[in-house]
C-alpha cells in the first residue's frame, strides 16, 4: 500500500532535495483523482525504467501535466507532453532531510 | 528520533529504491558549439571532394588511384558522421533545451529546427556545396536564437 523512495537530482527543489525520502501511497488514486498541486511519483514517460517525482500543474480528462518545482533544471511535461493517469503510482509525501528542533517536516 | 531519521535507519538496513527528480545530466549545461563545429566540418568535407581530382585514365597510376580513393572515402565518412552529430546535437537543443515558452519568443523555432534536421539528411546524400552552406547558415541562425534564449534566461 505504501513505498518509500529516497530522492535523485535536484529539478523538485526547494520543496524536495536529494537525499530527502518520500512516501508513496499507492492506493491514493483509487478512490479519488489526482488533484493540481500534488507531488506524485510516475513511471518514467521517456520509457526508462526509473521512477520520477513530479507536481501536477494542470489536468485534462485522465491525462495530467506534470512539471518539477525547479524549472531551469527539469524535464517534464513541457518536454515529454500530458502524462496518462495510468502512469501515476500515487501521491508522494516527502520527508525533510532538514529538520527542525530534531523533528523531520512532512509535506 | 525524527522521522527522517527514523527512515534514514531504515534505508540503511533495508535501502530504498530512488526515484528521480528527473532533471538532464549534466543539468542545464546546453551549448550550440557541437552542432554549428559538426556543420562547418561538413561544409569543409564538401569542400575537400570537390577539390580530388579524379584519377589520370590516359597515365594510369594504381599508387595514386588508390591514395585518392582513400582519401575520397575518408572525406565522405567524416562528412556522413559530422552531418549525423549535428542532426544529433540540433534535436538535443530542440527537445530538451527549448520549452514552449520560447515559442512566444521565437514562433519560427519549429520550423527551424525541422528544416535544419532536414539539411543534415541532404549533407549525407548528396556532395553538393550550396545544400552545405544552407546547412551551415541554418545551425548559425539556431545558434543565434539559442544565444538570445539563454541571454534572456539569465536577466
Amino acid at each position: 500500500m505504501f513505498s518509500w523512495f529516497v530522492v535523485k537530482e535536484q529539478s523538485m527543489e526547494p520543496s524536495c532535495r536529494e537525499g530527502d525520502f518520500v512516501v508513496v501511497n499507492r492506493m491514493s488514486y483509487l478512490f479519488s483523482r489526482p488533484k493540481v498541486g500534488q507531488l506524485v511519483v510516475l513511471k518514467d514517460p521517456e520509457g526508462s525504467s526509473r521512477l520520477v517525482l513530479k507536481r501536477i500543474t494542470a489536468a485534462k480528462g485522465s491525462f495530467f501535466w506534470v512539471e518539477g518545482d525547479n524549472k531551469d533544471k527539469s524535464i517534464d511535461s513541457r518536454s515529454f507532453g500530458w502524462v496518462s493517469s495510468k502512469t501515476l503510482l500515487g501521491q508522494a509525501k516527502v520527508i525533510h532531510k532538514t529538520s527542525l528542533l530534531g523533528r523531520s517536516i512532512m509535506s | 528520533m525524527s522521522l527522517f531519521s527514523l527512515f534514514l535507519s531504515l534505508h540503511k538496513l533495508f535501502p530504498a529504491k530512488a526515484v528521480f527528480a528527473h532533471c538532464d545530466i549534466p543539468c542545464g549545461i546546453y551549448t550550440a558549439e557541437p552542432a554549428r563545429t559538426a556543420a562547418k566540418t561538413v561544409v569543409r568535407m564538401v569542400e575537400l571532394i570537390e577539390k580530388l581530382e579524379p584519377p589520370n585514365f590516359a597515365n594510369f597510376n594504381a599508387e595514386t588511384a588508390k591514395s585518392k580513393a582513400n582519401s575520397l572515402v575518408r572525406y565522405i565518412a567524416v562528412k556522413e558522421e559530422h552531418a549525423q552529430l549535428c542532426k544529433r546535437e540540433l534535436l538535443i537543443l530542440w527537445t530538451d533545451y527549448f520549452k514552449p515558452e520560447h515559442l512566444t519568443m521565437f514562433p519560427q523555432l519549429h520550423d527551424m529546427f525541422w528544416k535544419a534536421a532536414k539539411l543534415c539528411s541532404k549533407a549525407k546524400q548528396e556532395v553538393n556545396m550550396e545544400a552545405a552552406k544552407v546547412l551551415q547558415e541554418a545551425v548559425e541562425e539556431i545558434a543565434e536564437i539559442f544565444a538570445k534564449a539563454q541571454a534572456g534566461q539569465k536577466k
